[in-house]
Parts: structure tokens; C-alpha cells; sequence
């Protein structure tokens, strides 16, 4: 296996601490008054966090490119869902969630004066997440509330490709483990506010919101992808073909490759303890593999639900 | 004031896919396209040293050929030609306008006329299941089967179905004439209705390195007998030059089963598996990547497998089929 290009990876650190110490020092300035009156004492109780059910659904845009057969983007809009479990207050943020999907790619063939070629691709998608992180006190002030910790994805994205022949069925295989940060402002409503739009005059009561950015970037990143010459004989053995072992004949393992993905999220809670958020996710991976390369990068507005379980 | 910096920099870092991959490689630029295939073809293509093909001097050949703005169809002539060298109808270069071939049928006669078949043996007594079609012949001791195409699904009821009518028979003609091939998976599915125990029938390597000769272990290519339904009597298959892939894949595996009679011209080749990919200005192309070798490791299935018995079809005579009474003639002699 390849190893990890270890002036990429100390690149990303640097600049994920860079990004860090951004809000540290400029962002949020520090009261160190209010961290200590915010922090937890041993003789307090901890409160145990709420717990959310998650429920979502979303539209994306889905860019990949697979160089093992074609130096084309590959662009299209899929759907995608999701179900996971949420625990979050101000000292930690626990989610997991897992996440399927489809849709349609279209490649990005250069215009021709001739006649136009167009080649279409299928795919599902599915993911497993979880992150677990913890509130870094420095960091953390009465305008943001920072956490820091790590998070571990793996995805396989299935394509289908009719006009790629034998090679049309691809399956790519990522598993991430990442640094992952959160910075978190409430931006509750705290008082009654009236507004004037046109003649129509609206009362907002105060209502909980919170304003969050959060950014995964991969560590330690591995790939399962096609060996060398992507299509093998594995169906002549018929009837004794193990199915799986067809589908994943001759994959490679491969540690290599980046993920750097981002979410903002707008999160409103509801009186019952339930909450709705707006969010935009943005996703890229990049897997060079042992043989050749793979890049993907979705853009993903999501709307989710939170159901209060505890 | 400070929001709007955490929204900026919340979209800094999420449009910057652009700076992370690759450059676009899509281009219409003849010199590119060329190259990109060119050198896919050159690290995978899987039958340079058997058929002595110089690709370089091939390259040089039909490089001298391109000039900036030439024309979208020049430059597909160019490229399908050079693919032609390879002499192999599993090469292919798929534009919106045009399909490269080699149509290596055309390197022996024709040798099947259907017509011929339904008209003078079949008659009113052709039967069509699913993707077969099948009759007796000669006083209902001989049944005939049909298989038009590899790519055309076979289901286990289907040929338990067509089997169990010719159960009874002395034996069995299989028609693979002009089967230029599909599904491999249709082969050992086939294969398995005409053994009686697990068997070794030949052998499979992939290229897996940029030198010409760089091929991973060979795999084994066995074939299982069905549970169900078999015929175990002398078996005649049918090939011609337009028996082509799925079609010398089965050829060949015949080799090794006693019961199993090749019967006709030598099948067309193509025991490479295909690949596909596309080129920068969004064509798509497929070619060999793979060699099948025999029980014995001899590398010969690319050029065709060649018939036990050798017939070919007398075109003076359009109410015969010189094959068919061949092989008839040949289950005969065997069953006396």
C-alpha cells in the first residue's frame, strides 16, 4: 500500500489549526471571565444532553470523476436521506447517522461541431458517520461555543455506466477518519420582536436558534477501488461465483487520498423540545487508489428533523 | 459583522473542490484524444505478444496523421484504423456518427443459413423457448437446439424445459453458428447441463502492468454441474467464423469435456475480456484485457477454436445444411 504523503497531510493540520486560532483570536474575542463562569465545576451535576432522533432528506449536486475509466466530471442531482441519532449540548456533541441515496450523472463532454456525444450514469449511495466531540474551553466564549474531537465515515458510491461495456459497474469504497471541528453561536430570538412587512404587522416570539459551522477533515483515509485492469472474469465460474466476491474481484486497499467536507446548519427548536434544521453540506474525497484515481464532491441542501427523545 | 466572516469562511471552504482535484481533462483536441488512447490501449491491452503487434511504430504510423482543427470524422478514422491493427472485434471506438470493427467473420465463409434449418428440418415442429428454439430431427432420435445469442438470457426452467423433451434422444446438436457471444455468465450455466462432475475447463489472466507481458495469475475456469436436469449423451455443437467471445469462451471449454463434439469452421476469437472506458472528448472505446488460455495453457482461443470435425456449408445446395447432417451423421456412429 501507498503511504500518506506526509507533506499533505501536515499541510491540512497546519491549516485546520490556522482556521482554529482564526476564531480563537480574531472571530471571538476571549473573556477569560466568562469561560471560567461557563465551565463546568466538579461540584456541579452534570446534566445529561438531549437526545435527538434525526430524520432528513435532501437535494444534491454530485460531481465524481473516475480515472480508471474516463477523464470526464461526471455532474448530476441526486436525493438523498438520512436517519441518525443526535446528543448535543454545550460540553459534547455525539451524532451517528446513516445515509443512502441516488441519482443521475451526466459527463461533461466538450462541445463537438460534429454530433454532440452523451454518456449517463446511475448511482447509489450509502453512508455510515459518527462523530463524538468535546467543547474546548479556550476556545469556547459566550459568542461561540467550539468543540473539537474526531469523526469516522465510510461511503460506497455504485455506478452504473451502460456505455463503459465491461467496465460500467464501479463500486468506490472510502473510509475516513477525521479531525473534526464545530463552532456553534446561538442566535436565539430572546425577546418579543415585532416586524412591519408591507401592511402586515408580525409578532415573533422568542424562540431557541443556533448557527452552526462544522468542518471534517480526513486523517487517516483509505480506499477499496478496482484493481488495474477494472473488469475481471469472475462470472465464468457461474454457478460457483460468490456474488460479493464477483463484485469485489481483485479491489485493491489503498491508503491515500484526503476528505475535507463542511456543514452550516440553521437550527430552530420548537416548544415541544423538537427542532427543524436547514442545512448545507459540502463533501469532497479525493482517492488516488493503488491504480488510478477517484474524486467526488457533492453539494447537499438538507432539511432535518429532530425528534426529542430525552 | 462577525456572522458574515463565519459565512464566508464557511463558503471559503466549501467551493474549493476546483483547487483539490485535477485539472478537467475534457478536450476535443485531436493530439489528446489520441495520446489519452493511445496509452490506455498501450497499458492494458492484453494480446500484444501473441499477435507481434509494434504498438509504437503503430503510434508513430498513425500519430503523422493528425493536424490541429482536423475534423471530428477524420479524426475517428484515424484512431479506428489504428485500433484495426489490433485485429480484434472486441476493439472498438463508439462515437455518436460512427462504430470501429474489425469484422473478423469475414476471415472464413459463412456457414449457417437459418432458414435452411427452419424450412427443410425443423418445419412445422419448430418449438421457441424463451431464448431457445428447438426441434427434433431424424425420426425424433436427434433433438436440435438453437442458441441465436449469448447476450440472450437463459433461465434454469427454460433449459430443464428443452432438455427434458430431448431426454430421450440419441443426441443433441447445439447451433452456436453466427452467436457472436454476450453474457459469460450464460456459459458455465450452459456448460453445467452437460457434466456430471466439477471440471476444470480452462484458464483466465488479466493484465494488471504497464509492460506488455505483465499479467496476474492465471485463475481457474471450472464448471459445476446443475443439480437438476442434464443430458449426458454425445452432445454436437455448431461453430462458425461468426462464433465470437461468449461463444469461443464456451468453444473452448468444450475442450475438456469428452461428450462435447466442436463441429463446423473455426470459431472467430475473442478470448480477451473487454474493458470500456471513454476519451476526453466523450467517445467511448473497449478492448481486450485478458487472455484464455486452454486446460493445457495453450494460448490460442484470440485466433479461434478450431472444430474436432472440420464442415463447411455448400452454398449450390440451399436445402441443406452440410453441418447439421455432419454432425447427425456423427451422433450416428456413435450411438451404433
Amino acid at each position: 500500500m501507498k503511504t500518506i504523503n506526509t507533506n499533505r497531510l501536515l499541510f491540512r493540520t497546519v491549516l485546520f489549526f490556522v482556521f482554529v486560532c482564526f476564531l480563537d483570536f480574531h472571530v471571538f474575542p476571549q473573556r477569560q471571565e466568562e469561560l471560567k463562569h461557563d465551565s463546568i465545576t466538579k461540584h456541579e451535576k452534570p446534566v445529561k444532553p438531549p437526545k435527538y432522533s434525526l430524520s432528513s432528506s435532501g437535494f444534491a449536486s454530485f460531481t465524481y470523476r473516475d480515472f480508471a475509466t474516463s477523464p470526464l466530471f461526471y455532474r448530476g442531482p441526486s436525493m438523498r436521506f438520512s436517519y441518525g441519532n443526535l446528543r448535543i449540548d454545550e460540553r459534547i456533541d455525539q451524532m451517528w447517522f446513516i445515509d443512502f441515496g441516488g441519482g443521475a450523472a451526466f459527463a461533461k463532454i466538450p462541445k463537438s461541431s460534429y454530433l454532440q456525444s452523451y454518456t449517463t450514469a446511475f448511482f447509489l449511495r450509502g453512508e455510515l458517520y459518527f462523530h463524538l466531540l468535546y467543547d474546548i474551553k479556550r476556545l469556547s466564549n459566550s459568542f461561540c461555543n467550539v468543540k473539537f474531537g474526531g469523526s469516522g465515515a465510510y461511503f460506497a458510491n455504485v455506478r452504473y455506466n451502460e456505455s463503459l461495456g465491461n467496465n460500467g459497474i464501479g463500486v468506490d469504497n472510502i473510509f475516513n477518519l477525521m479531525f473534526a471541528m464545530k463552532a456553534s453561536k446561538d442566535i436565539s430570538r430572546k425577546t418579543e420582536k415585532t416586524r412591519n412587512w408591507l401592511f402586515i404587522e408580525k409578532v415573533l416570539k422568542p424562540k431557541k436558534r443556533t448557527l452552526c459551522f462544522q468542518v471534517n477533515t480526513g486523517i487517516l483515509n483509505f480506499n477499496y477501488r478496482p484493481g488495474y485492469a477494472y473488469s475481471y472474469s469472475g462470472e465464468l465460474n457461474g454457478n460457483d461465483t460468490n456474488p460479493i466476491g464477483w463484485f469485489f474481484q481483485d479491489y485493491k486497499w489503498a491508503m491515500n487520498g484526503w476528505r475535507l467536507s463542511t456543514k452550516l446548519n440553521f437550527t430552530s427548536y420548537l416548544s415541544n423540545g423538537n427542532a427543524r434544521q436547514f442545512a448545507y453540506v459540502w463533501d469532497a474525497v479525493g482517492a488516488p487508489g493503488r491504480d488510478s484515481g477517484f474524486e467526488m464532491a457533492t453539494h447537499r441542501l438538507q432539511i432535518t428533523i429532530l425528534f426529542n427523545t430525552k | 459583522m462577525r456572522l458574515t466572516l463565519i459565512l464566508l469562511l464557511a463558503m471559503l471552504f466549501s467551493s474549493c473542490e476546483r483547487l483539490l482535484f485535477q485539472d478537467d481533462m475534457s478536450s476535443i483536441d485531436p493530439f489528446e484524444n489520441f495520446d489519452y488512447l493511445w496509452n490506455e490501449v498501450d497499458q492494458k491491452y492484453s494480446y500484444f505478444e501473441l499477435k507481434n503487434i509494434n504498438w509504437d511504430s503503430i503510434r508513430v504510423e498513425y500519430f503523422s496523421k493528425l493536424y490541429s482543427e482536423m475534423p471530428e470524422d477524420s479524426l475517428f478514422k484515424v484512431l479506428a484504423s489504428m485500433l484495426v491493427e489490433l485485429r480484434d472485434d472486441h476493439t472498438n471506438l463508439v462515437s455518436p456518427f460512427n462504430i470501429s470493427m474489425y469484422n473478423v467473420e469475414f476471415l472464413g465463409p459463412q456457414n449457417f443459413n437459418f432458414r435452411i434449418i427452419k424450412e427443410h428440418y425443423l418445419g412445422s415442429n419448430i418449438q421457441y423457448t424463451g431464448s431457445l428454439v428447438h426441434g427434433f430431427l431424424h425420426n425424433n432420435n436427434i433433438g436440435y437446439i438453437r442458441y441465436a445469442s449469448f447476450t440472450n438470457g437463459l433461465s434454469d426452467r427454460d433449459l430443464t424445459y428443452v432438455l427434458d423433451i430431448y431426454k430421450n434422444t440419441n443426441g443433441l446438436i447445439l447451433d452456436l453458428r453466427s452467436n457472436g457471444g454476450g453474457s459469460i455468465f450464460n456459459v458455465p450455466q450452459l456448460l453445467a447441463r452437460f457434466v456430471d462432475s466439477k471440471q476444470l475447463v480452462g484458464y483466465f489472466r488479466t493484465r494488471n502492468g504497464i509492460s506488455h507481458s505483465d499479467f496476474c495469475d492465471k485463475e481457474s475456469f471450472y464448471v459445476t454441474p446443475f443439480s437438476g436436469m442434464r443430458y449426458q449423451k454425445p452432445v454436437m455443437i455448431l461453430i462458425d467464423r461468426g462464433s465470437y467471445s461468449a461463444t469461443t469462451f464456451f468453444a473452448l471449454a468444450t475442450k475438456a469435456i469428452p461428450n462435447l463434439i466442436l463441429v463446423g469452421d473455426t470459431t472467430g476469437g475473442g478470448g480477451g475480456l473487454p474493458n470500456g472506458g471513454q476519451l476526453p472528448n466523450g467517445w467511448t472505446y473497449r478492448f481486450s484485457i485478458g487472455q484464455l488460455l486452454d486446460i493445457h495453457e495453450n494460448n490460442y482461443a484470440e485466433e479461434g477454436v478450431p472444430p474436432e470435425i472440420a464442415v463447411n456449408f455448400d452454398w449450390n445446395n440451399m436445402a441443406v445444411d452440410e453441418i447439421i447432417e455432419r454432425a447427425v451423421v456423427e451422433i450416428n456412429s456413435m450411438t451404433k
